[in-house]
């Protein structure tokens, strides 16, 4: 149960934008793999990736985004299932020492985080969020920057709903904490405006936070709970990816609005509007300026050195108008054309 | 090729109920996230941190989800409402935060509501202050 248990194998940048000086870097962990399961995890990053990239507002925002994977080995397969909170009991000897059950809680499932952030912060020193994918099928996870989840059937999506809290801030946009029926003390929100973006105490149209979104035709609120001590029954009655403000957010069945009828957020459907906002400003910053040069490489040496001598020449030029942007730019994919002449570039993405 | 100076604080928190330790700080080369408004959040609800200069000005302000909790976010078994929170029997845990290393920077302060799920609602007053010149103990 600790790092006698497995082994660091390596790391693999599964996604390569650029620098991870400049980027955000997603870091996808292994645990309870065994050393001939390391190809499932490869497959799991993957599916994990492609989950992430199908989502807007990532698909546009890819770019500025690395993923890694960290390989790692466990002597055994799998997370430890205490019987304390009803499973098998087992205890599979793992790198990171994964348990469900914790505090009490059978689908919390939790990693020895100082061991966790030794690895990569040693493998991936500029990461941002680490995602720590546990080979289990047993429904389990934890949100934060460092969120851990299993592999039971969906675990994509509430790995990406819990990077909305812990990269982006985003508050839960459902309407009740235990849940609908179970809740006594989630009648009326009385609190203060709330922090996060993605919900809000107004439904006034001239001050709601969200009312630049907001079409003239979209009655605010949209809806209200006709019943605020249960949650909403009612079908959205508007069309689909509607702004307005929709009662009951933030564990409130009243009191408190979402921007849209679903969201990621509230029930793990597309993100809302305001959500993806959120995103993008939150993203942004780590698109490059200017990415490099697709080309072909060449196999003949003197037809590289001819190349390579008239890219500098050209660069030197430049170098006079160094100081607009556009010309740095190509500076520095003469660059890249000089470093990667042999080999060429098919990769559109990579920041320079 | 000279890299802009895009350094970065990594700040590792342990804690225990209300009682939070800085475990460690790294700087790194890498961006942190872009700040919030830095106007005043005086009496709003929320989770928060801030990088504040020696005269109590704030210089980056980033809002996230409290990472101190006596809750869990879990999967329910309920399809169309597919996550629901349950109540932990303790409160512990770590967690990171990742500020811009500005040479003004003094303080680093931790905003929060009250943990009690309930209270989510009450404003956030500050939870715990350090001083990144000093060590790695709160201020108070």
């Amino acid at each position: 149960m600790s790092t006698a248990d497995g082994a660091v194998i390596g790391t693999t940048k599964i996604v390569d934008h650029g620098s991870p000086v400049d980027r955000f870097n997603l870091v996808l962990v292994a645990e309870g793999y065994r050393q001939a399961e390391l190809g499932q995890f490869a497959t799991d990053a993957q599916q994990c990736v492609n989950r992430l990239f199908g989502t807007r507002p990532f698909d546009e925002l890819r770019c500025a985004i690395n993923v890694y994977r960290v390989d790692v080995s466990s002597t055994d397969s799998g997370a430890d299932d205490p019987a304390a909170c009803g499973g098998t009991g087992a205890t599979p000897a793992t790198y990171f020492d994964a348990s469900f059950c914790n505090a009490g809680i059978q689908r919390a499932l939790l990693v020895n985080t100082t061991t966790v952030l030794n690895v990569v912060n040693s493998q991936v020193p500029q990461w941002h969020q680490i995602v720590v994918i546990v080979n289990s099928t047993i429904w389990g996870g934890a949100g934060g920057t460092i969120g851990t989840t299993s592999v039971a059937p969906g675990w994509e999506d509430i790995a990406i709903h819990e990077m909305g809290h812990s990269a982006f801030g985003l508050a839960d946009e459902y309407e009740y904490w235990a849940g609908c029926g179970i809740d006594t003390d989630r009648n009326n929100y009385t609190g203060g405006e709330p922090a996060e973006p993605n919900v809000t105490k107004g439904s006034n149209r001239a001050t709601n936070k969200w009312r630049d979104l907001v079409l003239a035709a979209t009655p605010m609120p949209t809806t209200s709970n006709a019943d605020c001590t249960k949650c909403d029954p009612q079908p959205n009655p508007v069309s689909a990816g509607t702004v307005g403000a929709f009662e009951g957010a933030k564990y409130y069945h009243c009191g408190l609005y979402r921007p849209q009828f679903n969201c990621m957020m509230r029930d793990l459907s597309a993100f809302c509007a305001v959500c993806q906002r959120r995103i993008r400003q939150t993203i942004s910053p780590y698109l490059a300026d200017c990415y490099a040069p697709v080309f072909c490489g060449s196999n003949w040496r003197l037809v590289c050195l001819l190349r390579r001598i008239g890219y500098l020449l050209l660069i030197v030029v430049l170098l006079i108008f160094a100081w607009i942007p556009s010309v740095m730019c190509l500076i520095k994919q003469l660059l890249f054309r000089i470093k990667h002449c042999g080999k060429g570039n098919t990769n559109p993405y990579i920041g320079l | 090729m000279a890299k802009r100076d895009v350094r970065s604080m990594r700040l590792v928190f342990s804690y225990e109920g209300r009682d939070v330790n800085l475990v460690s700080r790294q700087s790194v080369e890498m961006k942190s996230p872009v700040s919030d408004e830095l106007q005043t959040r005086e009496g709003q609800p929320g989770f928060w941190y801030e990088l504040r200069d020696g005269q109590g000005r704030t210089l980056y302000r980033r809002i996230t989800q409290n990472p101190i909790r006596y809750s869990a976010e879990v999967r329910s078994d309920d399809r169309t409402r597919p996550l629901e929170w349950q109540r932990k029997s303790e409160a512990k845990g770590t967690f990171v935060l990742h500020v811009p290393e500005l040479e003004q920077a003094r303080f680093l302060l931790v905003f929060s509501s009250p943990l009690e799920p309930a209270e989510s609602g009450k404003p956030a007053t500050e939870f715990a202050r350090f001083d990144l010149q000093k060590g790695k103990e709160p201020v108070r």
